[in-house]
């Protein structure tokens, strides 16, 4: 199941309200431009359709691949992802891992900090 | 310690259970670590207590983070935020963040009477998931399993006891992509339990914070719709309105008190207005419905508390939404919105500890009245200068000066309000002196608005004079001087309304020149 980070555009605010209803995960809202309001969400394939056959415009930026799991090979049912998604969709790269830090490295440099302080 | 740029990277959860022992390990004498139930997955759950005394009057807070597994950067801010506390206090120094600074003596005050309980990391299952090249970065809820499926995962912060069978804004569906999945019941996580074993275990808990990601939203309830303050009977316990909730521009609305409403937008601002003291970063004080509709949620489980059950202390309560959306060439780049780079999420990280301090500062016992107290005392002060020279005070450069006296009480009040608080907590006579006056001054201040303004009498005239004089005694040299000034504009207030009082120093000190 591949997923797309997209910003969903609506007219207004309640027009937003009435999206959150379609079971999509969404995040906040995002500055309103050019008169629209509009919301981010991870979205699939099937969400995407789903939103515009709502009525309301979907632009997608890029898949989002989690980090370690291989780009599927497309299956029969993906080949028309380009006609869903649009082209800035095509050529997704997975997301390098986070980056971490254990405790100790944590408490040393906490402890460096203060010492300098 | 100044953290903003710091290159480290983001703390797997076995990490940050291991500071919470740590807390306890250095300074065993005001951190005491709370053993909860282990996660889903086995991992273990801890909170950590911060605060050394006890006495009747205690009260306590709770702040919560990583129930959203992939908003990242907020169980490191709150581990941050718990040594840097326990640090001032242990070395009896300031707590400084960027630009905003909080002296030895305010944290001695918040550690000494009051019980700060942290639970950085409410969902180390999730973390995990999000942080192993295996897992998924954007993964939302915890790894509790759902039985005959294979998908995984019940949104925490859908789990919550508050209207969880309205579906609003959740799902009912374990597999679906939207990751709202509520659970088969309330509570039915450990990872949630523990927070509800929190504020059950702990009843003197009156505040909580639970942190999140992002948007740079300080929000308050409620999350199911528009609050009203005139209706009490319309309310979410409310049967008669099931199905009407969840939706924005209609007849139904939420009921709060006035007086929690105005709590929660006056803290709420106190809050992004010391969050934007460190770096100048803004935050929205808001509704939580305004980002959208909730139902569910910790937000609105804990302060619902009281009044599903009124033997319960009300529970005031916001969610932080930290950072801002990330826009990169015009176009939002939401994963690095919840995950920021670690030198920027340090920063983000800094910016909001000073909202801790506040939310903490307001909720301690009596001198949440007293911020009030100076707060409002402070505001009908510069609203008193305004109508003293209404028409100067727009064009002409003497304006300032006219309204001196007005002006230079609100900035003492302003300047000095963590000294006096100090002050007043550490001795007890002037403490309830200061409650005194202000509650006798408000109303005077106040009433230039009215038609018939009152007066202010020699004795309050005087009783004020002798207070100052004892904060002046007792304070820094920059309490003193401002506690001075203040003292010579008094003596023309007595018999006189604020107003009279403002344009009689305004004409001495126009004679004075």
């Amino acid at each position: 199941m591949r997923r797309f980070f997209v910003t969903i555009f609506a007219p207004d605010q309640k027009a937003l309200v009435a999206l959150r209803r379609l079971d999509l995960d969404l995040f906040g809202v995002t500055p309103k431009a050019r008169g629209e309001s509009s919301a981010g969400g991870l979205l699939t394939e099937e969400d995407i359709e789903r939103v515009r056959g709502s009525g309301f415009r979907v632009e997608v930026h890029e898949e989002y691949i989690p980090q370690g799991q291989k780009q599927a090979k497309k299956s029969a049912g993906e080949v028309a992802l380009k006609d869903v998604a649009g082209p800035a969709a095509e050529g997704g790269k997975a997301v390098p891992p986070v980056k971490t830090m254990d405790d100790k490295a944590w408490l040393k440099e906490f402890n460096r900090r203060k010492k300098v302080q | 310690m100044a953290l903003c740029g710091y290159n480290g990277g983001y703390m797997p959860s076995g990490g940050i259970d291991n500071l919470v022992g740590g807390l306890q390990n250095l300074y065993p004498d005001f951190c005491k670590v709370i053993n909860l139930k282990p996660s889903r997955e086995g991992r273990p759950v801890r909170a950590v207590k911060i605060g050394k005394g006890t006495g009747t009057d205690r009260r306590g807070v709770l702040l919560v983070g990583g129930l959203h597994a992939r908003e990242l950067l907020n169980p490191d801010s709150l581990i941050y935020f718990a040594y840097n506390l326990a640090f001032a206090y242990k070395q009896n120094k300031d707590y400084s963040m960027g630009a905003k600074t909080y002296t030895a003596a305010f944290v001695k005050m918040l550690v000494e009477n009051m019980d700060i309980y942290i639970l950085p990391l409410a969902n180390p299952d999730g973390r995990e998931f999000v942080l192993n090249p295996a897992g998924d970065r954007m993964w939302r809820g915890n790894r509790a399993p759902n039985p005959g499926k294979l998908c995984k995962g019940v949104d925490l912060n859908r789990n919550f006891d508050f209207l969880w069978t309205s579906g609003i804004m959740t799902s009912a569906d374990a597999c679906n992509s939207s990751q709202i999945y509520k659970g088969p019941s309330a509570f039915s996580e450990p990872e949630t339990q523990n927070v509800r074993q929190l504020l059950d275990t702990f009843p003197h808990i009156v505040g909580m914070i639970d942190v999140h990601s992002y948007s740079a939203f300080v929000m308050y309830p409620w999350g199911d719709d528009e609050n009203q303050t005139t209706q009490p009977t319309m309310n979410f316990k409310n049967a008669a309105f099931n199905g009407q909730r969840g939706q924005t521009g209609d007849t139904y609305k939420e009921y709060i008190p006035k007086k929690d409403l105005d709590w929660f937008v006056s803290v709420g601002n106190g809050m992004a207005k010391a969050i934007e003291a460190v770096r100048g970063k803004k935050y929205e004080v808001k509704q939580s419905i305004h980002l959208y509709a909730t139902s569910a949620t910790s937000l609105d489980y804990g302060y619902c508390r009281h009044y599903v059950n009124s033997a319960k202390r009300k529970v005031l309560t916001y969610c932080i939404e930290t950072g801002p959306l990330v826009v990169k060439n015009g176009v939002p780049d939401y994963l690095a919105s919840f995950q920021p780079s670690f030198p920027e999420a340090s920063c983000i990280m800094e910016d909001v500890q000073p909202a801790f301090m506040e939310f903490c500062v307001n909720v301690l016992s009596v001198s949440g009245e007293l911020i009030e107290g100076i707060k409002q005392a402070a505001s009908a002060s510069v609203s008193a200068v305004s109508a003293a020279a209404p028409s100067r005070a727009a064009t002409s450069p003497g304006a300032a000066r006219s309204s001196g006296a007005g002006r230079r009480f609100a900035k003492f009040l302003e300047d000095n309000r963590d000294e006096l608080l100090v002050l007043a907590r550490n001795d007890q006579r002037l403490l309830r002196e200061s409650g005194v006056v202000l509650k006798r001054l408000l109303p005077i201040i106040q009433s230039h608005q009215s038609d018939d303004p009152q007066a202010f009498d020699e004795a309050l005239v005087k009783r004020v004079d002798e207070l100052l004089g004892r904060l002046g005694e007792q304070g820094t040299p920059k309490l003193r001087r401002g506690a001075a000034a203040v003292r010579q504009d008094l003596q023309p207030f007595a018999g006189r309304t604020v107003i009279e009082g403002l344009r009689k120093v305004d004409a001495k000190s126009r004679r004075g020149k």
